[in-house]
């Protein structure tokens, strides 16, 4: 009576055990919360999450054509200097830009709060920097977002609406904030 | 194995539209895609593979390579049967595999009527040939039943009695006067044709009939048919493939000329197999596509095959360079079909994933990748997800090369306003596929969609959602299920996007047992009417549209106010006045 006893325990608890519901296996899904990153190679399909708006695809693995209109979501430092950290985008602009567009400004804003705007006037690489207010980077991810006035009409020399070539943008790390805000 | 692409969704969508036999019926017999009718090579075979295995590829592949083995057969054995030569028909056969215009034909499901029609085509030359070496009854009957079912199959059937003509004139020219009733009813499917298939109003299914663009169609055709040139990727060829292409090309015409000077007829029949499948596509000069000529090098291969056969010697060098270079192609195309439609799976997989682990929720995609709008999204994919709303995140269109001939991925980007009030509200996720798999990077997105776009209002709001609560004023009820009740009179605040043009409403009254009659329902925007409209009793869906009235200014918040009368009064005096049940009510 006993083993009986025992027999039916243990296939009640088997039962149990396999009417649990398994947790569900994802194979094609990071539902977790991404890990931003402070500063983003664009061609980086690692944080390519982190370019929310206005970056087109990459081409020769290192760099994207950006629409007139663009957004990177980025980390802030941990440690960020009173007076703020310096923000960077490493760009170009192509001759045949200038050739249609001989001058455009280029707006930034940090968290909705507008920074010095930058004139390129000038074929070739280029590298923005300013400085990013601390008291904009409390929080544990920032927007930046970028815009320019004038850019490459569609129909122009492509399809899409084209601003600059972008390498590179993020939160300078490792030194502290050189210089002031433009 | 390729997975799916593009118009494979319409067909593996097409159980869903079935709910009687009148569906059924209409989704096998309907003029779809174009016009066409193809119940053998689309309609059956979706349907069937796709009940009985779901979103699977690989019972689809495994039709698909089945065919072809069969291909192979009737091809080896009907060169055998009509030269003699069963070494032209093993070489045949296998010129025509290795050549890269069946590289998509095999790998991309919705083209597997390239491959079942040369199987008709073939049966039906077999069972001609026998009729006209024997004179069997039998044989004649299998022809008409393969010349009927290939309708079925393919409209391009319509040229079968051109190369039953040519098998016929070429080997037993006395026996022609069966031709006419097979040209006659291949006539009367081609008007009968014509008169179903809808213009697609698409530049690029234009059809051009002067001679000099049918011409040049052909002369690009017949250059494509060698398998190592394609007009749409390679322009500037390097020496080594103009070489394998000049070689190939000078061996195909050497071994017909060759045929032809020893009287050898295959050769002729070879051609006209070729020039009268490619015939009906050869209008079509905005459309070359190489998969179209699945079928006509089939009788380029024939004649060279036997060519090959008879000197083989002399066929080494072509026949090897051509193989190579083909096989190279054919190889390239594969794989990158292959490595398209990967893309297309882990999305879909994703987007399936991610609805199992947030049920109800809609799921807006960013950084969409152009091939996997044109790929998947473009052909509504995501509606084989019962229940799952899937749209482009703001600016998610961006980044989409254009082919308006093609689609608008504009419409399938969800508005600003509404994507700051789902997300914020929890309704909706936003996902990314950029670096492999299915990210969800809603957190991301909230902080940049509340800092930029949550101050705009929606521009269409669903009444029955919590998320657009704020934008609803005066005269709603509380949200009840799925949807929200209207009183008599109520008020929406919205904001009209660049072009708007339209207030529109979707509402629902149920079933009222005819109480209270037609149902007025008048708008006004800002004050000033947009429309008024009556809803038959019998009608419970009420759809309605009109223009905005001239003179508001659309850069700010627009009020659209919804008078309906009579109202129902719900558990009589005292109760609810209910008017209509609200679904989405803005501008557009």
């Amino acid at each position: 009576m006993r083993r009986v006893t025992m027999a039916a325990v243990a296939i009640l608890a088997l039962s149990a055990m396999a009417g649990c519901k398994k947790k569900q296996a994802t194979q094609y899904v990071d539902d977790g919360n991404a890990q931003l990153a402070i500063a983003v190679r664009v061609a980086d399909p690692k944080t390519a999450i982190q370019l929310v708006r206005g970056f087109y695809d990459v081409e020769d693995n290192a760099w994207r054509w950006t629409a007139p209109k663009f957004a990177v979501t980025l980390r802030p430092p941990n440690d960020v200097a009173p007076e703020g950290a310096k923000l960077f985008l490493e760009y170009a602009v192509p001759d045949l830009f200038l050739q249609k567009v001989p001058e455009t400004t280029l707006t930034v804003t940090v968290g909705g709060k507008a920074l010095a705007p930058e004139k390129i006037q000038k074929a070739g690489a280029g590298r923005l920097e300013r400085l990013a207010p601390a008291e904009l980077l409390k929080s544990d991810m920032v927007t930046v977002e970028f815009s320019l006035d004038k850019y490459l009409e569609a129909g122009s020399v492509d399809q899409r609406e084209l601003g600059l070539i972008v390498s590179a943008v993020g939160f300078q790390t490792g030194q502290a904030a050189a210089s002031p805000a433009k | 194995m390729a997975w799916f692409a593009m118009d494979d969704f319409a067909w593996l969508g097409l159980r869903q539209q079935i709910y009687d036999w009148k569906d059924a019926l209409a989704a096998l017999l309907s003029p779809m895609a174009q016009g066409t009718i193809r119940p053998f090579s689309e309609r059956i075979y979706f349907l069937t593979l796709e009940w009985l295995f779901g979103i699977e590829a690989l019972p689809f592949r495994i039709v698909g390579f089945a065919t072809q083995l069969l291909n192979l057969w009737l091809v080896l054995r009907l060169v055998e049967r009509v030269t003699g030569s069963r070494a032209g028909g093993t070489a045949a056969a296998l010129l025509w595999i290795v050549n890269s215009a069946l590289a998509v034909s095999m790998s991309w499901t919705s083209a597997y009527n390239q491959i079942l029609w040369p199987c008709v085509m073939l049966a039906g030359c077999h069972a001609r040939w026998t009729w006209l070496e024997t004179g069997s009854r039998r044989a004649r009957v299998t022809e008409w039943v393969c010349f009927l079912l290939g309708f079925g199959v393919l409209e391009l059937q319509v040229v079968y009695p051109a190369v039953a003509g040519a098998l016929t004139l070429l080997y037993h020219r006395e026996r022609w006067r069966d031709l006419p009733p097979l040209f006659a009813v291949a006539g009367a499917y081609a008007v009968l044709n014509r008169s179903i298939a809808k213009p697609s109003g698409s530049a690029v299914y234009a059809l051009h009939w002067d001679l000099p663009s049918l011409l040049q169609t052909f002369g690009t055709y017949l250059r494509m048919a060698t398998g190592i040139w394609r007009p749409d990727v390679v322009r500037e060829m390097p020496g080594i493939w103009q070489a394998a292409e000049w070689t190939a090309g000078i061996g195909l015409a050497a071994a017909i000329t060759w045929l032809l000077w020893r009287r050898e007829r295959w050769a002729l029949f070879g051609m006209a197999w070729f020039a009268a499948t490619l015939a009906p596509v050869l209008p079509l000069k905005n459309h070359v596509s190489d998969y179209y000529l699945t079928a006509p090098v089939l009788g380029l291969a024939m004649a060279a095959g036997l060519a090959a056969a008879r000197k083989p010697a002399w066929a080494i060098v072509p026949v090897v360079v051509y193989a190579a270079a083909t096989g190279w192609v054919s190889r390239a195309t594969t794989l990158y079909n292959y490595e398209r439609a990967e893309q297309n799976r882990a999305l879909f997989a994703g987007v399936r994933e991610a609805a199992q682990l947030h049920p109800g929720k809609t799921i807006l995609l960013t950084a969409v990748s152009s091939d996997q709008y044109w790929g998947l999204m473009n052909d509504s994919a995501f509606r084989l997800l019962e229940g799952v709303n899937v749209q482009l995140a703001p600016g998610g269109d961006a980044n989409i090369i254009r082919h308006p001939e093609l689609g608008n991925p504009a419409h399938w980007v969800m508005d600003e306003g509404e994507a700051a009030a789902n997300v914020s509200a929890g309704e909706a996720l936003v996902y990314s596929p950029a670096g492999g798999k299915l990210r969800n990077v809603t957190a991301i997105w909230k902080n940049h969609l509340l800092r930029n776009m949550g101050r705009r209002l929606a521009a269409v709001v669903d009444a029955a959602k919590a998320a657009y609560a704020s934008q609803l004023g005066e005269g709603w009820h509380a949200v009840d299920g799925a949807i929200r009740w209207a009183s008599g009179r109520v008020t929406v605040r919205v904001e009209a996007r660049p072009g708007a043009q339209t207030v529109m409403m979707e509402a629902f009254r149920p079933d009222e047992g005819g109480r209270r009659g037609p149902v007025t329902v008048e708008a006004l925007v800002n004050g000033l009417p947009a429309g008024r409209w009556e809803s038959a009793h019998d009608r419970q869906e009420v759809l309605l549209q009109g223009p905005l009235p001239a003179g508001l200014d659309l850069g700010k918040p627009l009020t659209v106010e919804v008078r309906i009368s009579p109202v129902l009064q719900e558990g009589g005096a005292g109760g609810r006045a209910l008017g209509l049940a609200f679904g989405k009510i803005g501008v557009r």
